[in-house]
């Protein structure tokens, strides 16, 4: 168990080369090339990822450098990823290497993916590199990877991993997980229960202002069932995974000025996400191919109760969006140094709800990318082309959207030295709520576009087993034009949806990752700072004009520590976000404060006879820091759980 | 052009000679007559929804000096949550907070001193001419008129108006409400066209009249020479019923005359109506503009029919011509003397700026207020 641990905590977090220094020390394996990423990574992964004190991928998330989470609030609070602040609609998730897509709002709420029997969590700028890449890939500016984890398979057959955990505010957490082997066949199953409250005390300290209560409506209770299979078919390896989500929770608003509760309305939220996607994968001498298909189908229903006096109007709204995914993409070798990629997707969207004047919506979106790499003494180019086709299907329809977007990446690598840059120009299509919501949406809206330049280096340190490490660092440039926002339009009145406004971003970041043991006891340490400077240009003559973008830290850092000796182990991790504006405008009024948080989690393992026995403490946010991620939006304060884990 | 404004000039004269004829119609409160200059004007900023930033700025006419928020740093704690509208009365700066269902009442110098929940879903106010009565209308219980009384800050009354009721006047013992049916989008009822009649000391709706014109949301201003005549916006439904707007006579409770252009934000200034309006223009993706003054020549008998005249443009071409450079216009405001203020809201996220002018037109500087600045008060 402990040598486990360690190895774990080794593969953990060595971004850019970091992933072959773990491999290189486990298995001592040659470093499979294909797999190599010369571009901006970064990576948790094992049993290190289990052992971060956190909720949700989100929390795990916070700690890679040139990522902000937009959080608000509690379990239950929307949780969405912006990387090099370009926007979270120009950061793609795909869960087992599929694209989580939602057509409505292109918004994808990290909140439901829990770090439970999550394998690998990763992140990549401009494409996660390699030679077979599908043309989803290469769609977005940055891309988060999940990989849930494959059953494992010790001395039985079979695995029943049970766990059960009890935390502040009322939460509860229950999770059941079976694994069994087939021949060449593995399955698992798994169900997660999750409830809490959510009525956490906030203090919202600011210029002129110092309020404290407590959040209401807060509450969540969700339901989480996956299923995944593993084999080899056709001489390649299948892996189906289905995925089902139930929830209920209550969205608690911003904190406002208000004499009472009386007139809150309350805001209820229901969800029910399901898909079952398959992919597969067969790696050849000089041809290589990727199969993937995606069916998913999302309910969301929306409702406003008034409160007992009649302040506002019932509204109950009920959303649906069903898709159909596929995908092939091929590499060939046809010599040793050099392969071609050649990709194409298609979705197709329905979309429908009952908001008045809604006409439903089909969106078919396809993608086709063409991409050559070439290996050469350490030298690596990679240049691609993807081609995007959007048509919609509705009433007064949007015309139909057809762009090129090249990327060109370049890494040189000799020794422990890597040097790596790369040129990304892309773009996000409208969401369909942007183009067709009544009264909101306008179907001139043209595609906000991203571009990307990054210069980049990483070093890597290798002395045996005691001392692995790695110090990395990124530098780029980007431009964001078209922005997409809301703006009144028709007499003024009545919002909606404008191509307006440029942003120029500027960034660094800077990475150090070494793992070692003194003694009995293995340390790993990560630190990572920010720099992120992302101008609003949107309006030359304006008071603000230059201003750092909301929500947006000039500088953020961060520190983690796992320590692992025998059957303890244990993490800290450190977060510091600076100062962030409201507003574009940086001005006193609009300035939010920074914050530090400090989370630990102490873990035990314990064996009786056959049964494997873990308890784990985590306290979030240890030095009870007040703050607020989105304005008005309170996070919680510290708060504990314990929570136990069997091994069968 | 030039001949507009000369017919400005020209109606200013005859507009002074009437007042002599007309007397006042028992609304005391906005004649302006022999009154003395006021001494600060307060720019209400409605902030965003949801982000608590509502604020109050306050210009010193004296000396030109603009405080960006006079409310937080006196109070310790923000305005509330989008801020609608506000009056200043002797005693009091009244402000109808939307989003956090608040009244607050504050001294001149933006000090807290009562602040009531009677009326949710606040909008629009007015005040009887004896400065006894505060009257609101709110969207709460299907579209309201609240009656507060000024002693005590507590509710006399309450009366169930049209659907989302906004712009409010008080002529003659009466109260003449815009009924907008703003939330016709949810679905469970339409746009709005009639203006409800309510008799401020029973607080019963006496009727309400068919405008013709749609969604009565926008400006809605009470001429300051003479009180019987509104100018009022329609909003339409943003399809098929255009944006519009209209003279209404409370005194005959008719209309004048309507227009085919908005006046989304408007302000009068002895008897003559300064308006600008924007419509959208699905065609060519951008927003229509129209400044417009318009002139009431006020009938010989209470009971005739006024005839009204509108000519393009606003008191100057380089005031005109700096409205046209705005962003977001988002108010206008003539003082006691004639200066004018414009305010521009930009993104509707950063601060705001507030233009000053002087009467010939001219622009006098411009300063950043809150955000969304527009709505304004004299003191």
């Amino acid at each position: 168990m402990s040598l486990l641990l360690f190895r774990g905590i080794f593969c953990y977090g060595q971004s850019y080369l970091g992933a072959e220094v773990g491999d290189t020390l486990r298995a001592g394996r040659v470093i499979d090339y294909s797999e190599r990423p010369i571009t901006p990574s970064q990576k948790l992964s094992g049993i290190a990822l289990q052992q971060l004190s956190s909720q949700s991928i989100s929390d795990a998330l916070r700690c890679f450098s040139g990522v902000y989470i937009k959080d608000y609030g509690g379990i239950g609070g929307l949780k969405t990823v912006n990387i090099r602040s370009l926007g979270s609609q120009h950061t793609a998730i795909f869960y087992n290497g599929i694209k989580i897509d939602n057509a409505q709002n292109g918004q994808v709420d990290l909140g439901r993916y829990s770090l439970d029997n999550l394998e690998e969590l990763s992140i990549f700028s401009a494409n996660k590199g390699g030679s077979l890449l599908s043309a989803s890939d290469f769609a977005s500016a940055s891309a988060v990877y999940l990989k849930s984890k494959k059953p494992e398979f010790e001395n039985s057959d079979r695995n029943l991993k049970a766990s059960l955990g009890y935390g502040s505010f009322s939460t509860v957490n229950a999770g059941l997980r079976y694994e069994r082997k087939l021949r060449a066949m593995s399955i698992s199953a798994e169900g997660n229960y999750l409830r809490t409250d959510g009525d956490y005390r906030f203090r919202i300290r600011e210029n002129y202002e110092d309020s404290t209560g407590r959040r209401r409506n807060g509450d969540i209770e969700a339901f989480r069932s996956e299923l995944g299979l593993y084999s080899k078919a056709g001489g390649g390896e299948l892996q189906v995974n289905a995925y089902f989500y139930l929830s209920e929770r209550g969205l608690p608003g911003p904190v406002i000025r208000r004499i009472s509760d009386q007139y809150s309305a309350s805001e209820r939220q229901a969800d029910r996400n399901s898909f079952v996607q398959a992919s597969w994968k067969r790696v050849g001498e000089t041809l290589s191919l990727l199969l993937n298909s995606k069916l998913s189908s999302d309910r969301l229903e929306y409702e406003s109760i008034p409160a007992g006096y009649t302040t506002g109007t019932h509204i109950r709204n009920e959303y649906k969006q069903n898709s159909l995914f596929l995908s092939a993409a091929g590499a060939w070798h046809p010599l040793f140094f050099l392969s071609v990629n050649l990709a194409t997707d298609g979705t197709v969207s329905a979309l429908n709800c009952d908001v008045k004047d809604f006409s439903p919506v089909l969106r078919l979106d396809i993608k086709t990318a063409a991409a050559v790499s070439a290996h050469c003494q350490g030298l690596d180019v990679q240049a691609s082309l993807l081609h995007t086709l959007v048509k919609d299907f509705t009433d007064n329809q949007a015309a139909p959207l057809s762009k090129l977007s090249p990327s060109l990446v370049l890494g040189w690598s000799r020794g422990n030295y890597l040097l790596r840059a790369f040129y990304k120009s892309t773009f996000r299509s409208p969401s369909l709520n942007e183009l067709y919501y009544t009264n909101i949406g306008n179907v001139r809206l043209r595609p906000e576009s991203a571009k990307e330049l990054n210069l980049g280096a990483t070093v890597t340190f290798i002395e045996r087993e005691r001392f692995t490490g790695s110090i990395s660092s990124d530098f780029h440039l980007s431009r964001i034009e078209d922005k997409i926002v809301a703006m009144p339009v028709y007499s003024q009145f009545r919002w909606s949806m404008m191509n307006f406004g440029l942003v120029k971003g500027l960034g660094a970041e800077i990475g150090l990752n070494n793992s070692f043991r003194i003694g009995g006891t293995g340390f790993n340490t990560r630190l990572n700072y920010t720099f992120q400077k992302a101008g609003d240009c949107s309006y030359p003559d304006s008071h603000w004009y230059g201003g750092q973008i909301p929500y947006t830290p000039k500088h953020s850092a961060s520190a983690l520590l796992f320590v692992e000796k025998g059957a303890w182990s244990g993490s800290i991790s450190c977060l510091y976000t600076g100062v962030r504006y409201r507003a574009s405008d940086n001005s006193a009024s609009n300035r939010m404060e920074p914050w530090t948080t400090i989370d630990l989690k102490l873990s035990r393992a314990l064996e009786l006879s056959s049964l494997k026995m873990a308890i784990n403490l985590e306290i979030n946010n240890l030095l009870n820091q007040q703050y607020q991620v989105v304005n008005r939006y309170p996070m919680p304060g510290r708060s504990a759980a314990l929570k136990l884990e069997f091994k069968l | 052009m030039t001949t507009s404004f000369q017919r400005i000039k020209q109606v200013n004269i005859i507009a002074a000679a009437l007042i002599l004829v007309c007397g006042c119609n028992g609304y005391e409160k906005n004649v302006t007559q022999g009154e003395e200059a006021s001494k600060a004007l307060y720019i209400l900023n409605e902030g965003s929804m949801g982000e608590n930033n509502a604020s109050i700025s306050c210009l010193d006419l004296e000396r030109g000096h603009l405080s960006e928020d006079i409310y937080a740093p006196i109070n310790g704690t923000p305005l509330g949550d989008v801020a609608n509208d506000i009056i200043v009365t002797e005693k009091y700066v009244i402000i109808a907070i939307n989003a956090s269902n608040i009244i607050e009442f504050c001294s001149h110098d933006g000090k807290h001193i009562a602040e009531t929940e009677a009326v949710p879903a606040c909008r629009k106010m007015t005040v009887d001419p004896a400065g006894k009565y505060l009257f609101v209308t709110s969207w709460a219980n299907g579209g309201e008129v609240v009656k507060l009384d000024l002693e005590n800050f507590g509710e006399t009354a309450r009366v169930k108006v049209g659907f989302e009721p906004e712009g409010i006047a008080y002529y003659n013992g009466r109260l003449y409400v815009a009924n907008s049916g703003g939330n016709a989008y949810l679905g469970d009822h339409d746009y709005e066209r009639s203006i409800s009649v309510v008799d401020a000391a029973s607080m019963r709706e006496l009727k309400r009249i068919d405008t013709g014109l749609m969604n009565l949301y926008g400006a809605f201003v009470q001429n300051d020479k003479y009180p019987q005549y509104l100018l009022v916006n329609a909003c339409g439904d943003y399809g098929a019923n255009p944006a519009g707007s209209f003279i209404f006579d409370c005194e005959n409770e008719r209309l004048v005359e309507s227009f085919n252009f908005p006046s989304t934000y408007a302000d009068v200034h002895e008897g003559i109506f300064y308006t600008m309006g924007s419509s959208y223009d699905w065609a060519s993706n951008s927003s229509n503009w129209f400044f417009k003054t318009i002139s009431i020549k006020a009938p010989e008998s209470a009971s005739g029919s006024a005839s009204v005249s509108i000519s393009d443009g606003i008191i100057s071409k380089e005031l005109t011509g700096t409205i046209e450079s705005l962003i977001s216009p988002y108010g206008i405001h003539f003082d006691k003397q004639g200066n004018v203020y414009l305010t521009d809201a930009v993104d509707y996220k950063n601060r705001g700026l507030l233009y000053r002018f002087d009467k010939e037109g001219r622009l006098i500087d411009k300063q950043i207020a809150g955000v969304c600045p527009g709505h304004f008060a004299e003191k």
